[in-house]
């Protein structure tokens, strides 16, 4: 730095003035100034375009450009250090000039040689480390930037991958879910397979004692003084427990024995029409009023007719076990979406208690057994309707009573 | 009147005794049991009943195939034959007093009214 030289531009309009600068700085020590003179801001702003530049000394008053806009234009086109010249009465401009980014100004009445140097080598010093300050700064900034974009990146990264693992996430869970249903499946289809191997060999054990007792009560029933109440009860009571047990064992033959349908092409409200027919006296007994809303021209279905009617038959005979005090029995059909017909059951009974709703389609399961039930009629409406590759679903209504919903496919044209 | 012959094969030993009870109790009935099925045909040829009961699912001799032999003897083929079972097979299952084979069958457990009617409407 110490042997370089400073060029300086010289932007001044005046003459006197000019001659007086360039002597002070030629003056200087080692004369470390080489100057160049220019009178209008037109010429100063091609100095610095071509020639190498350290430093401006700028009368901001000039032919072609009037106080701070002169500043202004200059900056424009360089950064370099700008020290302002100004006569007494425009100070403030000046000081207004430094605000704006002018290293210093100098009144033209006060300047010396000494004050001179020192402000233009200052003004140099100044820029310069302006500038280091700058570099560095906007090295920061670079830095900041980069390491910015690095983090956003790795954000976004994270992002990603935090979607990819909620995806994954969601996947598992569909995928467990599937595979719940499939093991459930699996499961129904052992029962079923089991409960086909059993039926047979139990229906032959069971049937034959079952046939041997009942032949020998009725022998015993001639024999007896039947005049006797409690042998009459007696009598009457063995003769139910066999048909209990045998009609079990016939539910059990039924149940396992839904391995093939036989279809052909029904319309399903004359099916349901059937049904109400072949039920009517039940309905009639226990004051039940069954309501129809079967929708209008329905595509028709391919079902088996024996198998579907022994299905409405089972949900409508469930429907009166729950209206024992009377009720409404509302049939509906329509065309749901997805190729699917709905037969939809609805009762205002009992309803079915939350703790056994899970339990109502297993094999067995019953709360009539007192009364008879094997606990197989609903466990052999689902697998009859599931030959169909229809489906059944069955809730209690929020209002009370049960709503059973059965879907059949549409018959494909 | 005569009273009617019938013959029951079933290697249930007390529900072919029960029945013969039962039945003979009526007095309308003379009842001939068999336990096992390849005594079937000699009990026929020898009893010549007027109805046959007969179990089909026998340790030694399936009911099946003792009906194919009633069929195929020309003096027995006549006589009215009922099967007696206690399985009742998938294809069978829609009415519990199906056909098996061009015969009637009845399901076991069968009361002595069911047995009776039986053998009023075949004889």
């Amino acid at each position: 730095m110490e042997d370089k030289k400073i060029n300086v531009l010289l932007i001044e309009d005046e003459r006197s003035v000019a001659y007086l600068i360039e002597d002070m700085l030629k003056k200087s020590e080692k004369s470390r100034f080489n100057v160049k003179w220019v009178d209008t801001l037109k010429k100063g702003l091609n100095e610095l375009e071509n020639n190498k530049i350290d430093i401006i000394l700028l009368d901001l008053y000039l032919p072609d450009s009037k106080g701070l806009e002169t500043l202004s234009n200059i900056r424009e086109a360089s950064s370099l250090a700008i020290v302002v010249l100004t006569g007494w009465e425009d100070t403030d401009v000046a000081v207004e000039a430094v605000k704006r980014g002018a290293e210093d100004y100098l009144i033209k009445s006060e300047v010396n040689s000494a004050l001179l140097i020192r402000s233009l080598q200052y003004a140099v010093e100044r820029s310069h480390i302006k500038r280091a300050l700058k570099e560095s700064c906007e090295m920061l900034e670079e830095k900041v930037k980069e390491r910015t974009h690095e983090l956003s990146e790795s954000n976004r990264l994270l992002i990603e991958q935090i979607k990819e693992r909620e995806e994954k996430e969601r996947e598992l869970l569909v995928a467990y879910k599937r595979l719940k249903e499939t093991q459930s499946q699996l499961i129904q289809a052992e029962k079923m397979q089991v409960i086909g191997m059993l039926a047979s060999g139990v229906a032959h054990e069971v049937k034959n004692p079952l046939a041997i007792i009942l032949q020998g009560v009725e022998f015993l029933e001639r024999k007896i003084d039947s005049y006797d109440e409690n042998i009459r009860l007696t009598f009457a009571n063995i003769k139910e427990a066999i048909k209990r047990a045998d009609n079990i064992v016939r539910g059990l033959l039924d149940f396992s024995s839904i391995s093939k349908i036989d279809v052909s092409t029904i319309d399903i409200n004359s099916l349901l029409e059937e049904c109400v027919f072949l039920l009517k006296h039940q309905f009639d007994r226990r004051q039940i009023k069954v309501i129809r809303d079967f929708g209008r021209e329905l595509p028709l279905v391919e079902i088996d007719k024996n198998r579907i009617e022994q299905v409405f038959v089972n949900i409508f005979m469930n429907a009166t076990y729950a209206m024992e005090k009377g009720g409404i029995l509302r049939i509906k059909t329509y065309r749901g979406s997805n190729e699917m017909l709905i037969v939809e059951v609805e009762d205002t009974g009992c309803g079915i208690p939350e703790d056994i709703i899970d339990k109502i389609f297993d094999p067995f399961f019953t709360t009539r057994r007192d009364k008879g039930g094997a606990g197989l009629g609903l466990a052999i409406v689902r697998s009859i309707i599931e030959m169909h590759r229809g489906r059944i679903e069955i809730e209690n209504k929020k209002e009370g009573g049960v709503r059973v919903k059965i879907f059949f496919r549409i018959r494909k044209e | 009147m005569d009273k009617k012959r019938v013959l029951i094969v079933d290697d249930e030993k007390s529900f072919t005794q029960m029945v013969k009870l039962n039945l003979e109790e009526t007095g309308k009935y003379i009842v001939r049991t068999e336990n096992e099925g390849k005594k079937a045909i000699e009990a026929i040829r020898e009893f010549n009943p007027h109805i046959i009961f007969l179990d089909i699912v026998m340790p030694d001799m399936d009911g099946g195939e003792i009906a194919e032999e009633i069929r195929a003897n020309k003096q027995f083929h006549n006589i009215p034959l009922i099967f007696l079972t206690a399985i009742v097979k998938e294809d069978e299952v829609v009415s519990q007093d199906g056909i098996i084979g061009g015969h009637p069958f009845i399901a076991k457990p069968v009361t002595t009214e069911k047995l009776i009617a039986s053998i009023e409407k075949y004889t």
